[in-house]
């Protein structure tokens, strides 16, 4: 069944993509793309207004997640960024508090864990 | 600056002896003054001096403390028989000879225990004494010198019998004598002292200027002879000044061992500094690489997880994916234990109640992938254990929920499973309840028996549950 939610992966390592698009696509999800770098991420995130972004911190090439989502929202764009990351030490969760994050979910995790936060994510106040 | 001390002494000399004939300002506490400075500076050297020897042990430096104190003691005789220094133009003890006997005493010890102990050390210039034997030696003479001290307070009380050394106001030839002798005792101590001790000592190159000071002050006094001549006044001050030398020195290597204290103790804390720096870089460069590895280690765990996925999706018969779905849980489990412990920073204290309540939604999200609609309820107590001990104890919940649940029946009305844990004396108790009716299941799969060897890894045993209750209980 379609959620008519449209999600954007931002990860570097494929088969983790890969397997979080099929994921959310058997879920009803609209994955606009795979971007597996920072750049890649704002690109097209401006070409898809995506609702949802999944947001990995350490990405190939310049600039890691929280610079993608920063400058994501710098351009006016509000979608809901839920990071999704192998790191949970206290200066990668400091980065990532300054983009006031729509939820953090901590690698390794089960599909039903980020499906929970994209839906509070998604929430009215959330 | 010994040799510059005693070159000022000699021109001193050369150049006061001229007037020392002449007529002085009347000052009649000047005799109290010198004794009293003489003491003071006479015993506080001596304590100095006892200090050195507890610390050295040479056996010439008894001679010099029992020296000063001998000297500080004949300043306060000197004082009380003394005629007109603390009683108008009488004494307090003795008659008018007993100052003089006493001064001639005065003045011929100093000298004498300065070449005996110049002579000891020039005998055995490295004898350094046993801790015991110097204790004994100091003892005893300080306890002698004292007690010559009194035997001349009593010879000197009875000074009448005693032949006059100033008659009418004159030295007579006995005191003269007397006093040359005592002089030249001085002189003889200060060639000595250059010619052996004084080169290999400090403290005894001074004792040399010493000498050298009271043997020009008895020059002075010898050519002054009249009470408040400026001969007889410079000779008091001489002598003074002479006792003051062993003081001045100990506080000239008092202030240099400071100035050598806040020296070390700048570098000292310049070391430390450096050293702090150093540390924190370092800490910093481990926490970096640290956290390095646990990122890639949960990066890789979520890469394994989607590759079982994977193959997962592509297998069509159920229990082989039923067997790569029990693998994700395991990943599942390491993953949670890492993550821990990559929070704590410390390998050997993880909080594995916090590892328990975090597992617990993650395997109710797994388990609800069969659609057996399982609930999970935690309740876990803070326990700190080991990463080693941490990462089988997760992998075992997880394979005692999944034992638990697959026990229950798609019938049970009773579809929650308890997990609790908690440490009572030093035992510590993981328990994994459901309240369904249940088949015992089969003790030879291997299921069981990768949990009974997860129990023998963390040193436990396990208790099966009783009545209808499928409960699986391990203490450890």
């Amino acid at each position: 069944m379609k959620t008519g939610i449209r999600v954007l992966v931002v990860e570097d390592e494929f088969v983790i993509a890969m397997t979080l698009k099929d994921d959310l696509e058997d879920a009803g999800y609209e994955v606009l793309g795979i971007a597996g770098t920072a750049d890649k991420a704002v690109q097209m995130a401006g070409a898809g207004s995506p609702d949802v972004i999944l947001m990995d911190i350490r990405l190939n090439g310049t600039g890691d997640g929280v610079d993608a989502a920063l400058r994501i929202h710098d351009r006016g764009m509000k979608p809901a960024v839920i990071f999704v990351t192998g790191s949970s030490e206290p200066q990668a969760l400091a980065r990532i508090e300054k983009d006031h994050p729509a939820g953090v979910v901590f690698k390794p995790a089960a599909f039903n864990e980020i499906e929970r936060a994209i839906r509070a994510a998604l929430q009215p106040g959330g | 600056m010994v040799k510059a001390a005693l070159w000022l002494l000699a021109v001193l000399t050369i150049c006061g002896l001229p007037f020392a004939r002449l007529p002085g300002p009347e000052v009649p506490g000047v005799t109290a003054a010198f004794c009293a400075s003489l003491f003071i500076t006479e015993v506080a050297t001596a304590f100095l001096l006892l200090v050195r020897f507890r610390v050295e042990r040479r056996p010439w430096l008894v001679l010099l403390v029992c020296a000063y104190f001998f000297s500080a003691a004949m300043a306060v005789l000197y004082l009380l028989a003394f005629p007109g220094a603390l009683r108008p133009s009488r004494t307090l003890i003795g008659d008018g000879q007993a100052a003089s006997w006493l001064f001639v005493a005065w003045t011929l010890g100093m000298p004498s225990a300065a070449i005996s102990a110049a002579f000891l050390e020039v005998r055995r210039p490295d004898l350094v004494l046993d801790r015991k034997i110097a204790s004994r030696m100091v003892r005893v003479g300080i306890g002698l010198t004292f007690a010559g001290v009194a035997l001349l307070a009593a010879i000197a009380v009875r000074a009448p019998a005693l032949p006059a050394l100033v008659a009418e106001g004159r030295w007579t030839g006995l005191f003269k004598v007397l006093h040359v002798a005592s002089t030249a005792a001085m002189l003889l101590g200060v060639a000595v002292i250059a010619w052996g001790p004084g080169k290999r000592s400090d403290l005894f190159a001074w004792f040399g200027v010493t000498l050298m000071a009271m043997a020009v002050a008895n020059i002075f006094a010898a050519v002054g002879g009249e009470r408040y001549a400026f001969g007889w006044t410079a000779a008091r001050i001489g002598y003074a000044l002479g006792a003051s030398v062993l003081f001045g020195f100990f506080l000239w290597l008092f202030a240099k061992q400071q100035r050598l204290l806040a020296n070390a103790r700048e570098r000292l804390e310049a070391d430390v500094a450096a050293r702090t720096a150093e540390l924190r870089h370092m800490i910093g460069e481990r926490d970096a690489l640290l956290a390095e590895v646990y990122h890639r280690v949960n990066n890789n765990l979520q890469v394994l997880r989607s590759m079982l996925q994977l193959e997962r999706r592509n297998l069509a018969a159920g229990c082989e994916a039923a067997a790569l779905v029990r693998m994700d849980r395991r990943t599942l489990s390491i993953g949670v234990v890492h993550r821990r412990a990559m929070q704590t920073r410390l390998a050997d204290d993880i909080d594995v109640g916090a590892v328990i309540e975090e597992l617990g939604p993650k395997l109710q999200d797994l388990l609800a992938l069969d659609s057996r609609d399982i609930r999970l309820e935690v309740r876990a107590a803070a326990t700190r254990m080991k990463l080693d001990l941490a990462v089988p104890l997760g992998l075992l919940i997880q394979e005692l929920v999944a034992s638990v649940a697959e026990r229950i029946r798609p019938s049970d009305p009773d579809r929650t499973i308890l997990i609790t844990f908690e440490e009572v004396g030093g035992i510590r108790r993981i328990a994994v309840v459901n309240g369904a009716r249940t088949d015992p299941g089969d003790t030879a799969s291997l299921d069981n028996l990768i949990i009974a060897s997860l129990i023998g890894q963390l040193g436990g045993s396990e208790e099966f549950g009783s009545g209808n209750s499928c409960s699986r209980v391990v203490n450890f």
